[in-house]
């Protein structure tokens, strides 16, 4: 019965799509481009559990990252990802929340879209310009600045970072805090309240889940982020000491998996611990992202009150 | 309506402009198509390796030899394309047993893994070196710590342990060195030259890099590298030395006499780390295929001619 029906409605569905073969295009590409997103994870996963059943629970506590010597110790590069991008953050959420709130509420309507769309072509700057700039005029700058030998540390990373998610914060956040509907400002401002109190104790409060989801959008960017890190990173497998020295050269995830893939032969184990650090790439930006979506979508219900 | 108008001829120009864009790109590829491949045909003789085309990948060590051979080569045969890629000698192993190009460019010999890996495909593919330059892993440090007026003289095992990270500080190694912390450089795990470095400088005691040192990839990293920052020690091919680094004389074990890396010493076997530097087949390449003529060419005199412009030394046994 429910064979019966099902077919129906599939051959009804295919006959729409003979009327309109456009929405047979459109229906395909949108199919595909699941199929890839399934296709990646399963390889992902594929390859890098194998990596989880031979090396253990090593893999992410493990201290020491050695190839050649056997020892697959992802700890301190899972830790020098997560040093740059907090980092990277602490720079980028001050920066990109405040821009966006003075785009938003205190530049003039005339100047605004203009401004905007200039800070959001920082996105469309290929990673691997940041990378050069980074290396070429930052590194440096933070060498000569704290008296160091070289400037490709942590701090140069975060800081090159910080430049490549403020567009994705500074996007994301200004949709929202103008998306703030105008009769709660308006009304705030009737009370008598000044333009910096409407924005601390009405804009920001309703905007807050969304400036949170796009702080995690960029997080997504950062963390995700190869090329520029690679070359800025200082790559070095080691934890600084202190944990907390930001000047000194770290190795995250992404520039591991790129340096070290190249040469890794097919099917040995340094092939699949780099696939089990794709893995854990993966699973974190994978939680991250689908929270930011979760947050954004609970959104509009806090501005249902708008007739 | 007027909102609607612009957007509608913004779009426009945007179409315009991308077409013009496209239109120059095309023209400008056409031309330098044109300037690299100048027709000189020499020898009109009709077979299929005059069309055809392949590929190496592999090494960045051996990478500007193959590059400017390849032009040579198709400076003379101008219907065969030759295309080279890096990637490193782990590519290039990986990509001969996948089969994905011709020819493989490699700065070591294959490890187990990968002899395996080339045994266990269906038919098995047969891992073929054909060494076509000698060259010499060179160990270099930034003028902050040694320059020609103050040379810096090392055995192997003293190399071993500053990469092993068993000195901290540059005087510590030897008397009269600044006291400042040392950066070790290295090459990514696989790298052709990073095996050769550890397979004399490091594994006859035992040692292994230090989490500490910087991995960089390929030769001209390392060598930017090591001249950008100071009281770094890092090493490379014998053709990516230059004046802005200075080269360390090795001496296989104290007591005996500490060589700088000149042509003479590398191919008279006094220099410690040298090594071959190979093209790599599937079998034996069939004799009169492209692969087989580009190799017979950088055998030539005139390949090894090229071997020794970009810094490398010729096969000992082409070598007069």
């Amino acid at each position: 019965m429910l064979r019966v029906r099902n077919s129906k409605k599939m051959l009804h569905f295919f006959k729409h799509f003979k009327k309109e073969p456009i929405e047979a295009l459109l229906f395909l590409c949108a199919f595909f481009s699941i199929i890839v997103l399934f296709l990646m994870l399963f390889f992902t996963a594929k390859e890098g559990l194998q990596a989880f059943f031979t090396f253990g629970i090593d893999l992410i506590i493990g201290q020491t990252w050695k190839p050649s010597e056997g020892l697959f110790g992802a700890f301190p590069l899972i830790y020098g990802s997560i040093m740059v991008v907090s980092g990277a953050l602490v720079i980028a959420i001050p920066w990109g929340v405040i821009t966006a709130i003075f785009i938003a509420e205190v530049l003039p309507f005339s100047i605004r879209d203009i401004i905007k769309s200039i800070i959001e072509l920082l996105a469309s700057i290929p990673s691997i310009i940041y990378g050069f700039i980074g290396v070429l005029y930052i590194a440096p700058q933070v060498a000569s600045l704290f008296g160091i030998s070289f400037g490709t540390v942590a701090l140069t990373a975060s800081l090159v970072l910080a430049i490549m998610s403020v567009p994705t914060i500074l996007g994301v956040s200004g949709e929202i805090i103008s998306a703030v509907p105008k009769e709660y400002k308006e009304a705030a401002l009737a009370l008598g309240a000044t333009k910096w109190q409407t924005i601390r104790n009405v804009v920001i409060p309703i905007a807050k889940s969304g400036i949170l989801a796009s702080i995690m959008l960029g997080f997504g960017r950062a963390i995700g982020e190869t090329v520029a890190v690679l070359m800025v990173s200082g790559t070095v497998a080691r934890i600084p000491t202190p944990p907390w020295n930001f000047l000194s050269p770290v190795y995250p995830l992404t520039a591991v998996i790129a340096m070290q893939m190249g040469e890794a032969a097919v099917g040995s184990r340094e092939y699949s611990a780099l696939f089990g650090l794709g893995l854990i790439l993966f699973i974190l930006t994978f939680i991250v992202n689908t929270l930011a979506d979760i947050i954004v979508k609970r959104e509009p219900k806090i501005r249902s009150g708008k007739k | 309506m007027n909102r609607n108008m612009n957007k509608g001829i913004s779009t426009t120009v945007a179409i315009i402009g991308m077409i013009i864009l496209l239109i120059i790109g095309s023209a400008a590829g056409y031309y330098a198509g044109i300037s690299l491949t100048p027709s000189q045909q020499e020898y009109p003789e009709d077979s299929a390796w005059r069309t055809a085309s392949i590929t190496l990948s592999g090494s960045t060590t051996v990478l500007p030899i193959a590059n400017a051979s390849a032009i040579a080569f198709m400076n003379i045969y101008n219907t065969t394309t030759v295309t080279v890629q890096g990637g490193g000698s782990g590519v290039g192993y990986s990509n001969i047993i996948d089969g994905v190009v011709e020819v493989g460019m490699a700065s070591r010999e294959p490890t187990t893994t990968e002899i395996n890996n080339a045994k266990a495909k269906s038919p098995a593919v047969d891992l073929w070196l054909h060494p076509i330059a000698l060259d010499a892993v060179c160990v270099v440090v930034n003028p902050s710590v040694a320059n020609s007026s103050h040379p810096l003289n090392l055995t192997l095992q003293e190399v071993g342990k500053i990469f092993a990270g068993n000195y901290t500080y540059w005087d510590e190694v030897q008397a009269g060195l600044p006291h400042h912390e040392i950066v070790v450089v290295v090459r990514e795990p696989g790298s052709g030259t990073r095996g050769t470095f550890e397979e004399y400088a490091m594994k006859p005691w035992g040692y292994s890099v230090t989490t500490g040192a910087t991995e960089q990839p390929g030769n001209p990293a390392v060598r930017s590298k090591v001249e950008s920052t100071p009281y770094s020690i890092g090493y490379v091919g014998f053709g990516f030395l230059t004046e802005n680094m200075h080269t360390v004389s090795l001496a296989k074990q104290a007591g005996e006499p500490y060589v700088y890396p000149t042509v003479t010493s590398i191919a008279g076997g006094k220099y410690p780390i040298s090594r071959y530097l190979y093209l790599v087949t599937n079998g034996q390449p069939q004799s009169g295929s492209l692969a087989d003529r580009f190799i017979d060419f950088l055998l030539s005199n005139e390949g090894q001619q090229i071997v020794e412009e970009n810094g490398f030394l010729k096969l000992p046994y082409v070598y007069p």
